[in-house]
């Protein structure tokens, strides 16, 4: 079954004007949902205990890697946004700033940084603090939440419809 | 002139006066059609220096998404981040033939047949 876009003849129409074709795939919702993690007041010293990694899933159980959204990984907000001792709740789809993971060239000593991953049984957002200098920093209780869609689309499946 | 179309309702919902949000499926809009997914297996000799490619059979960049493998943790996927020591360059880039990518993690890329640049 095809569909072309208005004014194009659908046994003419190239790839680029069909609305929709059984040739090809499509992504398919398997849910929407919300991860969302309680992060309690703790203090990091790199002298002492300098990370913390704090994670919630939800269990998708379909046994591959399926597509998903939001796709971000390593978003830093907590200097750019907000200090880390903020006890405000946050929505980490809301974050457009990115800040670089620890490394040489990081430009925060501290942060907290927020990644949405999946594997073949759940989808997981993982909140992970640190701080690299060697005094007292203290990061904030407050939520972290993140909105989710699951396909049913598995990303493994080296298909080609053309 | 007459128009024509398909309407596909949420169960529930009457099509005929569904609101768009509630539809499942509308001829009104486009659907992204995905027609392939490619695999780039791990490779630690691929890099920004070192970009490998596959071409993706069109003539013209697709839309695309893409999951890569973390590169601490085996059997975690998620977006491949741009790459700060590479300039800011994306690690997933397509164009008019290929499909490229310069990280040795695996990833797999889904293709639409869905132009990039559209209006």
């Amino acid at each position: 079954m095809k569909i072309s876009r208005e004014g194009v003849d659908v046994k003419k129409a190239s790839y680029k004007d069909l609305l929709f074709s059984t040739q090809f795939d499509t992504l398919k919702i398997l849910k929407t949902g919300t991860l969302s993690i309680d992060l309690p007041e703790e203090v990091l010293n790199s002298g002492a205990t300098a990370t913390s990694t704090h994670s919630v899933s939800y269990e998708h159980n379909l046994d591959y890697i399926p597509m998903f959204l939001p796709l971000f990984g390593g978003v830093g907000y907590a200097t750019l946004t907000r200090g880390v001792d903020d006890t405000s709740d946050f929505i980490v789809n809301d974050s457009a700033e990115w800040e670089i993971p620890p490394g040489s060239y990081s430009p925060s000593e501290y942060n907290e940084v927020a990644t949405i991953y999946v594997t073949t049984t759940e989808i997981v957002l993982q909140i992970y603090r640190y701080n690299t200098l060697p005094v007292n920093q203290t990061f904030g209780e407050h939520t972290a939440e993140a909105y989710y869609t699951l396909f049913y689309n598995n990303m493994s499946n080296e298909m080609d419809l053309l | 002139m007459s128009k024509y179309g398909v309407k596909v309702s949420r169960p529930g919902y009457n099509v005929k006066s569904s609101e768009d949000a509630d539809l499942v499926f509308s001829t009104v809009f486009n659907t992204l059609k995905a027609f392939k997914v490619l695999h780039f297996d791990y490779d630690a000799g691929r890099s920004p220096m070192n970009i490998d490619s596959q071409l993706h059979g069109l003539d013209y960049a697709p839309t695309f998404l893409v999951l890569s493998e973390d590169s601490v943790t085996s059997g975690r996927w998620s977006m491949a981040i741009s790459d700060y020591f590479g300039g800011g360059a994306s690690q997933v880039f397509v164009d008019t033939t290929s499909v490229y990518y310069n990280q040795s993690e695996a990833c797999y890329v889904i293709l639409f047949i869905d132009p990039l640049d559209a209006e």
